[in-house]
């Protein structure tokens, strides 16, 4: 019999670059085997799919593998790398609040409530190549970078607090941000060899956001009240309220970072706006991806500070409320700063909005 | 959130030598190679099995034990996936003159299997349907165990003690392994090397009647996949109920398991009536057995139709009695009309739909 030869098929996949993402419940599988099967499944349940929805925010694919949730965005879909940081603690966040909120809320006293303590949440992150695909309806991607997450790192990288974060060097390195407190290790694995990885103690952070002092214009007292209506999520707006490039396009002025107190943007972080002849230093005072953020604005280095309050609500099912609360050094009547201020922000944050809409669409594309 | 519990197999097959391929190729030449592999598994596992999801190198499966009240038909599907998977790496390696990475490390590639039984939850999550349970926890940690190490097999199939009992079956030349799991205790597990099944089913001579061969051919179809109406074909429980036999007594299985060799017996008004033996196994394509009853063989073909969702099934006889042809094929023309064999395939064709009917529903509305 004679058999046919052929040539290797020509592929028809091309891989993608970007990054991939596994959100991993700590101790699930002891949470299940010790509680009872229908709170435990019930919380374990409810934890993923919140933290799935704020995944979902930057990601827009994910997966459930069991206690965990997987996630790729391409490259192009997160140009600022921070952003990666800002997703995950503001999910490692939102994952406490809400463990704590069920703690307070339950009289319950069976094995999986009275465990609910012993769960906690990490973070791998890694940057690669990967193709995703789709075989009788189910989507999955394939990948050395994908079975490195998946199979060794989601096994061996850790942390020494029960919540952490673990970046691969490739993924620190397209981030393009150096976050101090990373615990760095090196692990040989085979057959990738030696992989640096980077790990942030996510506990603890968020027990410093905790114990920050609150900087906050509230409404009572700011001078000027402003609010606009975005068609992305808070997560997109916050990326375009801060990266200095996206800024310098909607705001028309050049926006540059000056200082990086603890190699990333967060409180004291610094920015410079040059604009006429002129220069406004922006510096940062309060920082809650992708909740709220307060800024100082000194303008023409005069002894006079302006603050900022910039507070996102989430409008869905995927859009946001930017609320803007402006104090002034000095009292100015709302009168004013109504016929004033309000139209000139509302023709900028119009162009942020008609720029964000088109760069969504190409990506789209 | 539908959070009843359900009872019934959870098996993964997982590609052995995956991540090694992985790092010797190009991803886009790798990624057409084990797709089609997995694709490969899914199309055997989706005619029994509820495909879960895909896990890089794996394909995770379910069935509710109602499902598959003959537990040997599982390790019927499992052995045939694994023969369609062997095929296609042999076939794929053989035919090509590829000289790229990929294609000369598809043999690195095999295939193992994992078997538990036990509970667990359909759980819905942001839009995902999702297994969830201390079982099926415990069915993936069974993926990192030691029995490549203990036997050195790369391509074996799992039984966890509890899987085996359900299934009611010990194979012979089966390798007892204890693995332990943190929060999971220590797990009895049963493996059977495919490998050498795969050769075993290779080298076991066929025994085939053909159209050409056949003094009478009859032809069904039945609203169900091959390996459901394999199973209602032999599992003795299902035969009795549309058969003219009282029971069906299995009184040898060689190596523990139904196959070459196996002897059946039709038990009417408590005598033996009939006798069966197994010449030929082919889970879920084909078996021919030698009938005393005439005597003859018989061959019973089983066809996919219909997407996979229903099967065409033909049963080819020849006559063993010493009379010409001209005697013999009316003969058995007129035995087959006698025993009205049309009418007992009809009566098979409608409790299957009613079964698959019940099924949906039971699928439809949590237990």
């Amino acid at each position: 019999m004679f058999l046919a030869l052929s040539a290797h098929p020509h592929p028809h996949s091309h891989a993608t670059h970007g990054y991939l993402v596994l959100a991993d419940l700590s101790s699930y599988t002891a949470f299940l085997a010790s509680g009872e099967p229908g709170h435990a499944h019930a919380i374990s349940a409810d934890l993923l799919e919140l933290i799935t929805a704020r995944l979902r925010t930057v990601f827009p694919v994910t997966q459930l593998e069991g206690g965990a949730v997987f996630a790729h965005a391409p490259e192009a879909q997160l140009s600022r790398g921070e952003m990666l940081l800002e997703t995950l603690e503001a999910t490692y966040a939102a994952f406490r609040d809400h463990l704590a909120a069920i703690r307070r809320r339950t009289t319950c006293e069976c094995t999986a409530c009275r465990n609910l303590s012993r769960l906690d949440l990490k973070f791998l992150a890694h940057h690669g190549d990967y193709i995703a695909h789709t075989i009788d309806g189910h989507w999955d991607f394939m990948g050395l970078d994908v079975a490195l997450v998946r199979e060794r790192l989601l096994k061996t990288a850790g942390g020494d607090s029960p919540g952490y974060l673990v970046l691969t060097e490739a993924c620190l390195a397209h981030m393009d941000v150096r976050p101090a407190g990373l615990q760095e290790r090196s692990v040989a694995y085979e057959p990738w060899g030696e992989v640096k990885t980077y790990c942030l103690d996510l506990s603890g952070r968020y027990q410093q956001r905790v114990d920050a002092r609150r900087v906050v214009v509230e409404a009572a007292d700011a001078h000027a009240v402003y609010r606009h209506d975005f068609a992305a999520p808070p997560a997109t707006v916050w990326d375009w309220l801060n990266d200095p490039f996206k800024r310098t396009r909607w705001m028309e002025f050049k926006w540059t970072a000056l200082d990086r107190p603890a190699g990333r943007t967060g409180v004291g972080a610094r920015n410079h706006c040059a604009h006429g002849g002129g220069a406004t230093i922006e510096t940062i005072l309060d920082w809650r991806p992708f909740d709220y953020y307060t800024s100082a604005y000194v303008l023409f280095k005069l002894p006079l500070t302006l603050l900022m309050t910039y507070r996102l609500e989430p409008l869905p099912p995927a859009g946001s409320r930017l609320h803007l609360y402006v104090k002034f050094p000095v009292p100015v009547p709302r009168w004013l700063t109504r016929l004033t201020l309000q139209p000139a922000l509302a023709r900028t944050y119009a162009l942020m909005a008609a720029l964000m809409a088109d760069d969504l669409k190409v990506s789209e594309e | 959130m539908d959070s009843t519990t359900q009872h019934g197999y959870l098996v993964l097959a997982d590609i052995s030598g995956y991540t090694a391929y992985l790092a010797g190729t190009e991803l886009e030449h790798a990624h057409e190679i084990l797709t089609a592999l997995l694709e490969t598994i899914v199309e055997k596992f989706k005619t029994l099995l509820t495909i879960s999801k895909l896990e890089g190198d794996a394909v995770f499966a379910y069935v509710p034990e109602v499902k598959l009240p003959r537990g040997e038909t599982l390790l019927e599907l499992i052995e045939s996936t694994y023969v369609a998977f062997r095929d296609h790496v042999e076939n794929a390696h053989r035919r090509t003159i590829c000289e790229c990475n990929a294609c000369r490390a598809i043999p690195t590639l095999d295939l193992k299997f994992m078997v538990h039984h036990g509970d667990y939850i359909l759980q819905h999550v942001a839009g995902i349907t999702e297994l969830v349970g201390s079982d099926v926890n415990l069915a993936h940690r069974l993926m990192k165990n030691h029995v490549a190490e203990a036997t050195g097999w790369h391509a074996y199939a799992l039984f966890t003690e509890v899987g085996l009992k359900h299934m009611a079956l010990q194979p012979e030349g089966m390798h007892e392994q204890a693995e332990t799991y943190e929060h999971l205790g220590e797990v009895k597990t049963f493996n059977l090397n495919m490998r050498q099944r795969y050769q075993e089913l290779k080298e076991t001579q066929r025994v085939f009647v053909t159209a050409a061969e056949a003094d009478v051919i009859m032809m069904h179809d039945f609203p169900a996949p091959p390996p459901v109406v394999w199973d209602w074909v032999n599992e003795p429980n299902r035969r009795v109920q549309w058969s003219d036999f009282d029971t069906f007594q299995v009184v040898r299985r060689p190596d523990g398991r139904t196959g070459a060799g196996a002897r059946m017996h039709c038990v009417h008004d408590k005598k033996t009536i009939n006798s069966e033996a197994i010449l030929d196994w082919r889970p879920f394509d084909y078996f021919t057995h030698e009938a005393s009853s005439g005597p003859m063989l018989m061959t019973f073909q089983f066809e996919p139709i219909n997407d996979g969702q229903g099967t065409r099934v033909y049963v080819r006889m020849k006559g063993k009695m010493p009379l010409p042809d001209f005697i013999r094929k009316p003969l058995l023309k007129f035995m087959m009309r006698m025993y009205k064999v049309e009418d007992l395939y009809r009566k098979l064709e409608t409790l299957i739909a009613r079964e698959q009917a019940e099924l949906e529903r039971k699928e439809g509305t949590p237990e």
